[in-house]
């Protein structure tokens, strides 16, 4: 046996995990009464996910058509984008592309059902998400490090997929201010579109509730 | 140790889970249990409260699993609260008491030799000696075999740098033990 034999048997008998079955038994109760008290949810969660990213997606890309010109309010604070009845809004393609030149190449929403590689790779340049305990992370796309929006059918330079304890889920669209998308949605769309600026860039958040919650999350 | 049937079973199948469920919180803890554990007693640098820290970080785990990112490795995410959980009570500990040295304690495989009990203690003590990481690094290569990009993905570094770090930390060992190293090999 050579030294290193030697040193290495020490840390072994030093250093062996010891029966932690106990441990394990107070996690599971712990997760156990977690689970109890925690609100339904879907037991199919990445297929309702991907419904609900369908369904946006198929919303916005409807409110791509340049026939209109953007009515979005110009102010610092989280504002409800009013709906545009009998007009449909483009997102300003024109602006997008100059941040996020290789826009769509897929059209399923890949891009929200592919979380960051790591947590935390997605937050660099522009506003920090924390989710807190009131929402729960689905996915993200468009950060530094994380996977490129340019697979999502939705063209902004950032999205947050994240839901709601009540289940709802919502959309936060990240843009450098001078290429702000500025969408809205037709009033039978059933979803609510609020902004808000933070430093150079301008987040929009796409809800079916009539309160923004995810705005309040973004740390400039 | 096979599977507990009865436990939910981890969706991911490699440690990288999707929406992280208390069920499928426990039942990955458990399953990196061994990684963790190493990774507190790095930190403490000693095994007496590292079930403790391990106790407190899955509770502050299970409550904020929310931020965990589906599709990334439980163990890395898990090992980030388990450091910081083990930083608080080290620096806690020192408070309490900076300049108290105490003897090893608490549940250790028993040495063959009163030899071996020496040679236990100064090894211990030479591993206080290196950093944070390269302990990390060499207790998961050493205790529970990990490979480097096992290594590497837990505490979040390039597998070059944990393979660098437990070569290194190899050599301080056998340089600080020196002539203890080779006394140890000779019978009582």
């Amino acid at each position: 046996m050579n030294d290193d034999d030697r040193i290495e048997a020490s840390l072994r008998r030093a250093f062996a995990p010891p029966d932690l079955t106990a441990l394990h038994r107070r996690v599971a109760e712990a997760a156990a009464r977690a689970e109890a008290s925690a609100p339904t949810r879907s037991s199919t969660p990445w297929i309702a996910a991907a419904a609900f990213a369908a369904a946006a997606a198929a919303v916005l890309l409807l409110l791509r058509r340049d026939d209109a010109v953007p009515q979005v309010p110009d102010v610092a604070q989280v504002q409800h984008v009013a709906p545009d009845p009998g007009r449909s809004v483009g997102l300003r393609l024109a602006q997008l592309h100059a941040h996020a030149p290789a826009l769509p190449t897929r059209t399923d929403g890949a891009c929200l059902a592919e979380p960051p590689p790591a947590p935390g790779a997605c937050v660099g340049d522009g506003p920090r998400f924390d989710p807190g305990d009131e929402l729960e992370p689905l996915g993200e796309c468009g950060g530094p490090g994380g996977p490129a929006c340019d697979r999502a059918t939705i063209p902004t330079p950032r999205l947050i997929h994240v839901r709601d304890r009540s289940g709802a889920e919502l959309l936060v669209c990240i843009a450098p201010l001078q290429a702000d998308p500025r969408p809205s949605l037709p009033d039978d769309a059933g979803l609510s579109i609020f902004r808000r600026e933070l430093g150079g860039f301008v987040a929009y958040e796409i809800t079916p509730l009539s309160e923004p919650l995810a705005l309040a999350r973004l740390v400039p | 140790m096979p599977a507990d049937p009865s436990e939910p079973r981890d969706p991911g199948e490699r440690g990288h889970p999707g929406i992280l469920t208390p069920g499928v919180f426990a039942a990955c803890f458990r399953s990196a249990t061994p990684a963790l554990w190493c990774i507190a007693a790095a930190v403490l640098g000693e095994r007496d409260h590292a079930e403790d820290v391990l106790q407190e970080a899955a509770m502050i785990g299970l409550d904020k699993r929310a931020s965990f990112v589906p599709g990334t490795s439980f163990a890395a995410w898990m090992g980030q609260i388990v450091r910081f959980t083990a930083l608080n009570h080290r620096r806690k500990r020192q408070r309490r008491a900076s300049t108290e040295t105490g003897p090893i304690t608490g549940e250790v495989a028993a040495p063959a030799t009163a030899i071996d009990v020496v040679f236990d203690a100064r090894v211990i003590a030479a591993l206080s000696t290196l950093g944070e990481t390269a302990r990390a690094c060499l207790l998961l290569k050493t205790v529970i075999e990990l490979d480097y990009a096992e290594i590497a993905e837990t505490l979040g570094i390039p597998p070059g740098t944990a393979m660098s770090h437990v070569h290194r930390a190899r050599a301080q060992l056998r340089a600080l033990l020196g002539d203890d190293a080779t006394l140890a090999k000779e019978p009582p």
